[in-house]
Parts: structure tokens; sequence; C-alpha cells
């Protein structure tokens, strides 16, 4: 059995024995379970069709921007008290422009304003029966695509408190909740009437009830939020959801973007936030990234890199087609090494390019980082604690060295969510 | 795959994903078993996997796309199903299964054995190319678009998976096949 027809007619009729029909039971529970499953809301990003022009790009499909928004929740995890219906942030930034017409007595159907668009994070303080309670986690998401609808995420993954958005005057956000069993005790056709400011840096949203028919929506709405840098963004400073290895910084890593359209993609262990519009900027974050056996092999495996500074920058070492160079830093007060690679010969496999890193789960598909060996190359490696790092590359044909170092130096790990 | 079913399904409708659900279900879990090479595992992939199908349906683009798609959720399931039991390729054991009936019969079912020691050995990556090329019969480009995978890294992984099959009938049962994800 060594001719290779043979050994496929072999394998073939190896794979035919087995069952060849799903049994009814399992069927049936998976069925009754998607009773009490609300589907996800569908927040693809249109990401644009053009040539990859930065010089490093990541072999991922485009993932849905949903996976890893929810995903981004459950990478915040629990953490200590952050902020409560009791602070107030300094608002300097208040009501841009309606988007709304003036308010309508007929639940007139609106958009929310641009600015209030995306995702944001607060620890809960009240309790909504069946759904969340005080000290869990939560997200508002405001929908980026329409503004019309907005929603709180739990890190179980439900969707709670589903209402639409409706006109509004300028300083104020009016909802009704929609129909649907994400209600979580709002009857359908309640409106609730909210003022809203943002702060000046963009980081924090306030929404405060002016008056709600239903008291489990205004207990919930009803406080100060952290702009979280995921789903879709419009930059400015937020909370990037990534909290390194072993949840070692729980808050995620606060940073500041330029302002800009910023889509959440990535593969399990790595994230990357992308531009949507302008010049091309793409900020890339793995913890405990995992090396590549053979960079230039068709075949090849994720490996190990000792998880400290030193150990990757020894990995990095061996990049074919690359001179590293190295510099102490310090980011977010966090010892790390600046990592250069200047390219030290002409690209001689996979196309130019080499497959250098791999997100931190072995098995994830998708998950490898490629670096083009003609292009010079960015890397910052900090040493989290308690063994673990996270690489973090900011760079694109938008990103000058001036603003990377800019970007990089804004950053902040986080034990719990800020406040203002 | 009835294209209006999946709409509906995608606009929220459980009856018609129950529909769908009941066209497709056979297949996912026939190819289920053969990755995972355990009933269990299969059902308790093909569950997550209903579950996350439906959960990410308003996501699917393409509608006439449902059932790649949905077999690529099935087999990133079976992924998870493999991680979530890690000490499971330890504990396995290898059932006898009936094969077709040769002149020699005891080499057959020493082969059989060695292949199906062979092929545990295999990824979960190599393994699913090879069921969804061989058992579905899917040609590696439809294979490697299933899996949102590049058509090369297909062939890599079908590749490897015959080596190592191949190298379990010529030689003693050496594995010759490294575990983790060769491509």
């Amino acid at each position: 059995m060594n001719d290779e027809r043979s050994l496929e007619r072999a394998a073939r009729s190896f794979l035919e024995p087995g069952p060849t029909r799903a049994p009814e039971a399992a069927v049936e529970a998976a069925l009754a379970r998607i009773q009490t499953i609300p589907q996800e809301r569908d927040w693809h990003v249109p990401w644009r069709n053009r040539p990859m022009t930065m010089p490093v790009r990541l072999l991922v499909a485009a993932v849905a921007i949903a996976i890893v928004a929810a995903g981004g929740a459950l990478i915040l995890g629990p953490r200590g008290p952050g902020v409560g219906p009791g602070t107030s942030p300094s608002p300097s930034e208040r009501a841009s422009p309606s988007l709304s017409p003036s308010p309508s007595p007929t639940l007139q159907r609106a958009a929310a304003p641009d600015t209030t668009l995306g995702d944001w994070q607060a620890m809960s303080d009240v309790e909504v029966p069946g759904r969340f309670g005080p000290g869990e986690h939560i997200q508002l998401s405001i929908d980026w695509q329409s503004g019309e609808a907005i929603w709180i995420q739990t890190d179980g993954g439900s969707l709670v408190l589903r209402s639409d958005t409706l006109a509004a005057p300028a300083n104020e956000i009016h909802l009704v909740t929609s129909r649907g069993p994400d209600a979580a005790g709002c009857g359908q056709g309640e409106v609730g009437r909210y003022a809203w400011s943002r702060s000046g840096d963009g980081q924090f949203l306030e929404l405060t009830v002016i008056e709600d028919d239903c008291a489990n929506r205004s207990g919930a709405l009803s406080r100060t939020w952290v702009h979280s840098l995921s789903a879709v963004t419009d930059g400015r400073t937020g909370v990037f959801p990534f909290s390194g290895g072993a949840h070692t910084f729980e808050g995620g890593v606060r940073m500041t973007l330029p302002e800009g359209r910023f889509g959440l993609g990535g593969a399990e262990g790595l994230a990357v936030l992308r531009s949507m519009e302008g010049p091309e900027r793409v900020l890339v974050a793995m913890e405990d990234p995992l090396g590549i056996d053979e960079p230039c092999g068709a075949i090849r495996s994720p490996i190990d890199i000792p998880r400290t500074t030193d150990g990757f920058v020894a990995y990095v070492q061996t990049l074919p087609g690359f001179t590293a160079t190295t510099e102490a830093a310090t980011v977010g007060g966090r010892p790390a090494v600046h990592v250069t690679l200047e390219s030290n010969g002409p690209a001689t496999c996979l196309a130019g390019e080499i497959a250098a890193f791999h997100g931190t789960v072995p098995t994830a598909d998708e998950a490898e980082w490629f670096l083009t060996i003609a292009e010079s190359h960015s890397l910052w490696i900090v040493d989290t604690g308690g063994g673990h790092t996270a690489l973090f590359i900011y760079e694109g044909s938008g990103v000058t060295p001036d603003e990377e170092r800019s970007v990089i130096s804004t950053f902040e790990f986080l034990t719990e969510l800020p406040s203002p | 795959m009835d294209r209006d079913l999946v709409e509906r399904a995608r606009s929220g409708d459980r009856e018609a994903f129950a529909v769908l659900v009941h066209q497709v279900s056979d297949s996912l879990f026939a190819v289920a078993f053969r990755i995972l090479r355990d009933a269990g595992h299969a059902e308790d992939a093909l569950q997550n996997a209903l579950v996350l199908a439906w959960r990410r349906l308003p996501h699917l683009r393409d509608a006439d796309r449902f059932e790649a798609w949905i077999h690529r959720i099935l087999v990133h399931a079976c992924y998870d199903e493999s991680a979530r039991s890690r000490s499971w390729t330890a504990n396995v054991r290898v059932l006898p299964l009936d094969g077709p009936s040769t002149p020699d019969g005891s080499a057959a079912v020493a082969d059989r054995d060695e292949l199906e020691r062979a092929y545990r050995r295999l990824s979960l990556e190599q393994r699913a190319v090879f069921v969804l090329h061989h058992y579905l019969g899917l040609p590696l480009v439809e294979v490697a678009e299933m899996l949102g995978i590049p058509a090369g890294t297909a062939r890599s992984r079908l590749h490897y998976a015959i080596a190592g099959l191949r190298d379990a009938l010529t030689a003693d049962s050496e594995p010759l096949v490294r575990e983790g994800r060769p491509a």
C-alpha cells in the first residue's frame, strides 16, 4: 500500500465507516438552547478593498468585528470597582450639531449623535434580574453603523436592554424599547430620555437620565461610560481591551490614538486596530507572542519564545533578512525594549515576507504576523510582569516615527477601568 | 439550500433556523465524528457549532454560502472541543471499525489499526482538510475557502496528512508527523 492512489483509496475507505446521521437528541438540545439565545448584531466592518501598502500584514481573513468586540469584553474580564453613577466627568464636548430632527411626539426614529457611537465600558452598580448585577462588567454599544440602536452586552455574551434611538434635541438621546426577548424587564414601547456629554479627550461618555419609563434601563445606562477602543471607534483616548498574559492588567491598556475611525479585528491571542479612513495606521498587540520555527518555510509551526524581553530579542535576532538593533525603553511604566529591524539582504522567501510571529494560541488559524523583508520594522516588547510579555507594533503608511513614539508613550496598563 | 430560509433565519426566525439545522446536521455530525474520532465529542462540537451559528448568523454575508459557512464553524468547534479535553488523545480507545472485507482479512485489520493510530497522530487541522477533501469530496480550493486558509496551506496540510498515514503503513508505528500545526 505504498502507492499514492492505493493509499488515497485506503484513506477514503478508512473514513467511510462511522455514523452518518446526527443524534436527534443532540440536535434538539441545540435547538432548545437557541430559544433563549439572542443573535448577535451585525457589526460587520466594511473593510475597503485596497492593496496592502503597509510594511507588515496580518495573514488573517477579515474577522467579523462582532467576534472581537464580544471577545474584548471577555478579555477585560472581571475587575474592581470603576466608574459609577456618582462620578462626573468634566465634559468639554457637548452635543454635536444634531443628526436628529426636533423632538417628535410620534416617536420618529433617528440616529444617535456621531460622537456617541461605538462601545463603552463600565462596572454595573445595579441589578438587572437574571442578566447582570452589581460589580459586573458591562458594555454599552451604540450601533456605529446606523446609530439607531443601543444595547448592553454582558461578559457572558448576553445582549440586553436593546432599544431604538429616537429623534431628540442635540444634547439628548431618546430611546424606545425594541421588540424581542432582550428587553430585560422593559415593556415594548417604553421611552427613555437621557442627556449626554463626552469629555474633551473622548474618554468618557456621561449619560444622565431625564426620565425613563423603564427603571432597569435607567439604572443601567445612567452613568459615566469609558470609551472602548473596540468594534469601531473614533480613536482618541480610550481603553484597548487587551489584558496581557494571565490578565495581568485587567483594566486593559489606556492609550490615545489620532482621531479617526478604527476597527478592531484579529484572531485568538492577538488584537489589531486598523484605520478605516485616512492614512493607514495599524496597532497590533500580542500577549506572550509565539515565534515561528521556519519563518521562510512553506511548512512551519509556532514555537515558544521565552517570556522575557531578552528572550524576545534573542528570537528576533534569528529572523532571516533582518538586522536587529535594540534600545531600552519604558512603556506604560513597565520595562520594555524597542527593537528596530532593518533589512540586511534581498528578499528570498515567501514572496519577500517572513512569518515572524504567531498569536498566543498556537492552534489558532490565521494568527501569523508577517514582516516584509525589504522594509524596516519597529517592535515594542514589554515586560508586563508576572512572567509575561506583550508585543506592540504601531505602523502603517500613515504613521511617522514621531507619531509612533507619541502613541506608544500614552500607554497605561490598567488594573481597573479609569474614572474621570 | 433554501436561500429564503437562510434569510429568514438571519432575521431571527428560529423556526427557519430549525429547518436549516435538520438539513445540515447529519453532514455536520459525520464530519465532526471523522475529525474527532469520538461520538461524544462530535455531539458536543455539533451542538456548540449550531448554537454559535445561530448567534453569528446575522454576520453571514451571502446566504448562498450558508452550508460552507456552517461547516467552517463546525470545524472550529471541533478544534475547541479538542482543546477543552486535552487529555482526550491519551485516553481514547482505538475502536475496531468494520472495514471492507478483503481476501486477507487479518492484513486489512492490521492496516486499519495502523491507519487509526496514525490518523490520531495527525493534527486536527490536518484531519479537517483530509475529511473535507476525502469524505465530503470537496476540491482543495473549496476546502481552503471553507476553512478560510490559503489554498497552499490546505495542500500542505493534506500532503502531511497523507504522508503521516503512508508512514504508518510502510513503517512500524513510529510517529513521523509532528504534533501541532505544521501549516
